[in-house]
């Protein structure tokens, strides 16, 4: 019960971004004309289809004509498109969260569809799928390499790793992404350069997993790269500072066996301010995320940021990505301090 | 009977950027019969809290020098490997209450899991949990706590039941020697004389305890035997009442000069001289600079252990009788 | 922690020094490229392709030789104003002009242009012809051209290519395949097609066929270019003609797909990147300093509210955002200047709130305070000076983690196109397919870069960290 208090305080919080950053969305959409232009696409194609059906009982191409142009001005004022954007906003915010926002330019989805929550959708589970996977494999290693290290404080692995962190703030991801595909796939010809299957893809499932996997390979390895880094020498920093705090040597003094201490008395410690570790770095990796899809064509909402970009520009998409990825990112995080705040029983009194 | 403690020529010794810190150099003492306290008393800095890391062998990395022999009822401790040691006798036989008990407890443990757990780790007792759990209940209880503290963390605790809670911990095993390290400085006066109170029933109770303070005052009010500890080394070591009323050593006399008193006009003397840097010792007696009343032998010669009365041994020139005689010794040379 | 502490932690560190010694190289440098490089360098020089037409395409850089050993031609431009020689030839007036050309070690051209410039006739439209004269003495008529006659309704004096140069690219043009058809036909005996001599039109020129007798050996050697005009009147005739052979490599640093000298764009995108992160670091730690110190200072609802908005822009995911933003305003390098610093205020604010609250509690503020300063009289003279140093340690913070961010929506495509930065290049590669084919000339330099000015700032940051945060500072122990 306790726990709720702090924990409810740090949801507001990310309540409140998810709300600023829609907020922000709809009113950008609503002053530059977007808003009403996604509208009338979501009803010129609405008329398109009535079109087509209406054609086959009204005979009469000026009857047709005119039931049409009731029947869109019908729309137009159920859409709101004949008053002010500031008195459709409410609806705005809505029809955002819903990924209601029309339909593609000229981006389609796998299976050919051009509505946007179609195309952005579809395309989650593979973001998810390598954000996990390297998410997964950092923490990990991370965790391992630094708890190691922790262990040789001052040894040449020790500052190699210091280093590492360092340089990681000064390299740009997407530019390690690239580097490989020169190195990896063009001069060694050892990996596919991108995409997340061979054309054609193999059949059979085992098959066809291990030419998913042969594609992850580098996109995964290039974020683990820039992320373990700072990771390791947070964990390394962390444990070391709690291995010199006095009931650790207290737990020593009870007579605990090494393995015990290490166990329940630092690394059980460890556990919170690691994962805040982890709450710090999860815009990194999001963003990291995007720019890696985008590197190695990963068929992810990262990716298509970057088709939505180029030559005919998506705006919907580009809105339906941004509201996708602030709510991947306030779901992770407050996962993520809901894991923390039972880790730490101290939260409830420091907040 | 055998005394509870003995020690025997401890040294503690830390390798340092700037030389090596003489932390304990040969220092020997014996606590007698059960149910009585010994006094450590000396300024801060001058390796109180070594020699008890000494005695349970809690070594930092640096140790450089780590020596002696620490007897507990006739067996020799020191002598055993440091997993028999460990498991047999740290915690069991010999508890610490360090020094900063207010950060010894693992925040994110509940009070009745950590006081239990050496109990549940240890291979050797097949206590049944339930019984365990009554016993350590039943121990934050001997010490003055609610039993709602058993499911508290330590950030729910005041200073003085956080030391409580310490002092239960250490009973957990029942052993034979308590050794409190400053068990009172972080603590205000009224809780400090809980403390005390409670160490003293315990120590009624027939629990030795060696009492580590750099206040003589507190250390005289719960001791019955005091060593005065002065650079890695002890000064001298006699009842309460002899180091209280007639100190051998000038170096305690000094101390007890610095302690302010009620109802007394004269200003607590201060001792003048810096503490000495345990890095770069004074050769001869190491509290020769300081001293008020050195001898020409002082600086040359360590003095070596002499007896100033009937159980009260002094480390100073001034109680040897033939000290004029080495003066003239020195002289010649 | 003083200023001073900071101060010296720069100077007196190695790690400071070598920080403050490569920023300030870069200072310097940059200054040079700002002074020496032409107003609008974007728009008019890097995005304009005619600016890079003679440029030898993604060619990597002449230095790649030294290397590997392999022979490369050397980009060879050359340009001439007055004909050496004119004589009378019938009724024509024959110019030349002759320009000598050296192969080494068979290391054939990439291409071969002729630009001419500024031509003038009073009634008939001069002829150009451009021969090749080989070391073997064997002539190669590569050019027959004729400059566009007048137009109906159009007065003499006529001039011609004064606005737009005439640029014939000799590899490709129709005029030299059908010329070199009958050279070889009549030379060597052989029978080829245009389009088999297309893609050997280098080789054609520069060699002769080879033994096997299914490939041209390259012809080392002294070669004359024959440029000539026929005009009709004296007076008639063109500005200059300029001869172009493609180099297998250029420059220090290679060119793009289009011909870009990537020397300049990189060492344009230095000022570039330290504006953007001294700019984006100097504003957003100054935003966040103030609402700190009004934070602090007010309390109350003030407070509330920046602390609840700091709280929330803190821990918005920024990139998304950045991306839909930049792409409704438009790619603008102020817009993304002013982005990045409305994001990158919180932390500062938060932190220094914080220690805004814990010195107004000091003995001294109160002291003072009791003595009649004003609010912002002590604000400014005495808690601004304390929150000094942590607002330059924020600035070396900042300035590679803006810098960084730049350059990754840049390379999404959102970066300013008047204003090449390195994240531009390194798109420009990417999405042309550069990084696919090996170019690594144009991959690698780019982003080495970005690494080296962030580096820097790293550098700077190594050095005052155990200023900053004392913690780290202690020897640890291992028990
Ligand atoms: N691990 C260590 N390495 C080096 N010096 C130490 C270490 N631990 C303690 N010291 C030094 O040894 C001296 C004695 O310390 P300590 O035993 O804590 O004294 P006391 O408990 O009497 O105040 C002090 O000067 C202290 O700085
Ligand atoms: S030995 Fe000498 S210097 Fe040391 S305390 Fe005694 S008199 Fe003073
Ligand atoms: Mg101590």
């Amino acid at each position: 019960m306790r726990n709720l208090i702090p924990l409810a305080v740090r949801a507001l919080t990310m309540v409140g971004v998810f709300f600023v950053v829609l907020l922000l969305l709809v009113l950008t959409l609503g002053l530059t004309g977007f808003s009403d232009r996604i509208l009338s696409s979501v009803v010129g194609e609405q008329i398109r289809v009535e079109r087509t059906t209406l054609a086959e009982t009204i005979r009469d191409p000026d009857e047709l004509e005119r039931v049409l142009a009731a029947r869109k001005a019908e729309l137009e004022s159920f859409y709101g498109l004949d008053i002010p954007w500031q008195r459709r906003l409410p609806a705005s915010v809505f029809r955002v969260m819903r990924l209601d926002l029309g339909e593609a330019r000229s981006l389609r989805s796998f299976a050919g569809s051009s509505r946007i929550a179609d195309i952005v959708l579809e395309r989650l589970p593979n973001t998810i799928l390598l954000m996990t996977t390297s998410t997964v494999i950092v923490a990990l290693t991370g965790l391992a390499g630094g708890l190691y290290v922790a262990t040789r404080p001052g040894s040449w692995i020790d500052r190699l790793v210091s280093g590492l962190a360092a340089v990681t703030y000064a390299i740009p991801t997407w530019w390690i992404g690239i580097l490989l595909i020169l190195v990896v796939s063009v001069h060694w010809r050892l990996l596919p350069s991108g995409g997340m299957y061979s054309t054609p893809p193999p059949e059979g499932g085992w098959l066809r997993f291990a030419d998913l996997a042969r594609h992850a390979v580098l996109p995964v390895l290039s974020m683990v790269l820039v992320s373990v880094g700072p990771y390791m020498y947070a964990v390394r920093t962390i444990t070391l500072n709690i291995a010199q705090e006095d009931f650790v040597g207290m737990a020593r003094a009870r007579g605990l066996s090494e393995t015990r201490v290490r166990n329940a008395h630092i690394l059980r410690v460890a556990a919170p301010p690691i994962v805040t570790g982890l709450i710090f770095g999860l815009a990194g990796s999001l963003s990291g995320s995007i720019l890696i899809e985008t590197v190695f064509n990963w068929q992810g909402m990262g990716r298509l940021y970057y088709d939505a970009l180029a030559g005919t520009p998506d705006e919907g998409v580009i809105v339906a990505l941004t509201f996708m990825f602030t709510l991947m990112y306030v779901a992770i995080r407050l996962l993520l301090e809901t894991l923390y705040i039972f880790l730490d029983p101290r939260v409830s009194y420091a907040d | 009977m055998a005394p509870v403690l003995q020690v025997r020529d401890l040294y503690l010794h830390y390798a340092d950027p700037a030389g090596v810190v003489k932390a304990v150099d040969g220092v020997s003492f014996e606590l007698g019969e059960p149910g009585t306290a010994l006094g450590f008393v000396g300024e801060s800095g001058c390796g109180k809290s070594s020699a008890a890391n000494a005695m349970l062998r809690i070594l930092p990395g640096n140790t450089a020098r780590y020596e002696g022999e620490v007897w507990l009822d006739d067996v020799c401790v020191s002598s055993l490997d440091a997993e028999e040691f460990r498991r047999t006798v740290r915690w069991r036989r010999m508890a610490l209450v360090p020094q900063g008990a207010q950060n010894s407890l693992n925040p994110v443990m509940r009070v009745g899991k950590w006081l239990t757990e050496p109990v549940r780790q240890s291979r050797s007792s097949d206590i049944a949990p339930d019984v365990l759990e009554r016993q350590a209940r039943g121990l934050l209880e001997r010490v003055g706590l609610p039993a709602g503290a058993w499911n508290l963390y330590p950030h729910e605790l005041s200073g003085g039941m956080k030391q409580r809670v310490m002092i239960a911990g250490a009973l957990i095993f029942s052993p034979r020697l308590l050794i409190m390290d400053e068990p009172t400085s972080a603590l205000d006066v009224s809780v400090q004389a809980q403390i005390m109170n409670l160490l003293k029933d315990l120590k009624a109770e027939g629990l030795s305890i060696l009492f580590i303070t750099h206040d003589i005052a507190l250390a005289s009010d719960i001791c019955d035997r005091l060593a005065v500890v002065y650079a890695g080394q002890i000064a001298e070591i006699g009842s309460s009442e002899q180091i209280l009323e007639q100190p051998a050593h000038p170096y305690t006399r000094r101390l007890l000069g610095s302690i302010p008193r009620l109802h007394d006009e004269a200003l607590p003397e201060f001792i003048p001289g810096a503490p000495p840097d345990l890095r770069n010792l004074p050769g001869g007696c190491r509290f020769h600079p300081r001293c008020d009343v050195p001898l020409a032998v002082c600086p040359e010669r360590v003095p070596v252990r002499l007896k100033a009365e009937a159980g009260q041994d002094v480390w100073c020139w001034l109680h040897d009788r033939t000290v004029n005689q080495v003066a003239l010794e020195i002289q010649d040379e | 922690m003083r200023v001073r502490q900071i101060r010296d932690a720069l100077l007196k560190t190695p790690v400071g020094l070598l920080g403050l010694l490569s920023l300030a190289a870069q200072v310097v440098l940059s200054v040079w490229v700002v002074v020496s490089y032409p107003d609008d360098f974007g728009n008019r020089v890097w995005s304009n392709p005619i600016h890079w037409v003679d440029n030898p395409k993604a060619a990597p850089p002449t230095w790649i030789g030294r290397v590997d050993n392999q022979p490369r031609a050397d980009h060879w431009q050359t340009v001439r104003g007055e004909p050496e020689t004119v004589e009378e030839k019938g009724r024509n007036l024959i110019a030349s002009w002759n320009i000598p050309y050296i192969v080494e070690e068979g290391a054939v051209p990439a291409f071969l242009a002729l630009t001419v410039r500024d031509v003038r006739f009073e009634e008939r439209a001069p002829l150009l012809a451009l021969t090749l004269i080989r070391p073997d003495e064997t002539r190669v008529s590569v050019l027959r051209h004729a400059v566009r006659g007048p137009r109906e309704g159009e007065e003499g004096p006529y001039e011609r290519h004064f606005d737009a140069p005439l640029r014939i690219q000799l590899s490709a043009d129709e005029s030299t395949l059908s010329s070199l058809q009958e050279f070889l036909a009549e030379e060597y005996g052989l029978q080829m097609d245009a389009e088999e001599i297309r893609p050997r039109v280098m080789d054609i020129l520069f060699g002769m066929p080879d033994a096997a007798g299914d490939g041209f050996a390259p012809m080392s050697g002294e070669y004359t270019f024959l440029f000539q005009t026929a005009t009709r009147v004296e007076g008639d005739g063109i500005g200059s003609v300029e001869l172009v052979a493609g180099g297998d490599a250029f420059g220090r640093m290679g060119t793009d797909s289009i011909g870009r000298d990537l020397a300049q764009g990189l060492l344009y995108g230095l000022p570039t990147a330290l504006v953007i992160g001294v700019v984006v670091a100097l504003l957003s730690t100054s935003i966040g300093t103030v609402l700190g110190m009004a934070s602090g200072y007010l309390g109350g609802a003030a407070d509330t509210v920046i602390q609840r908005l700091s709280d929330i822009v803190a821990n918005i995911p920024v990139l998304p955002l950045l991306i839909f933003l930049l792409f409704i305003i438009g790619p603008n390098l102020t817009v993304i200047i002013g982005i990045l610093i409305a994001f990158s205020w919180p932390g500062l604010a938060i932190q220094v709130r914080v220690m805004v609250l814990h010195m107004r509690s000091s003995q001294l503020i109160e002291a003072v305070q009791s003595l009649g300063s004003s609010r912002w009289r002590v604000m400014y003279r005495h808690i601004l000076p304390q929150i000094m140093p942590y607002f330059l340690a924020q600035i070396i913070f900042t300035a590679p983690s803006a810098i960084l961010a730049e350059a990754g929506l840049s390379f999404l495509g959102l970066g300013d196109p008047s204003i090449p930065t390195w994240g531009q290049i390194l798109e420009a590669g990417f999405r042309t397919g550069g990084v696919y084919v090996g170019y690594w000339w144009w991959i690698v330099p780019p982003g080495l870069l970005i690494v080296l000015v962030a580096s820097t700032f790293m550098l700077l940051s190594l050095a005052i960290e155990p200023v900053v945060n004392p913690r780290l500072r202690q020897t640890r122990r291992a028990d």
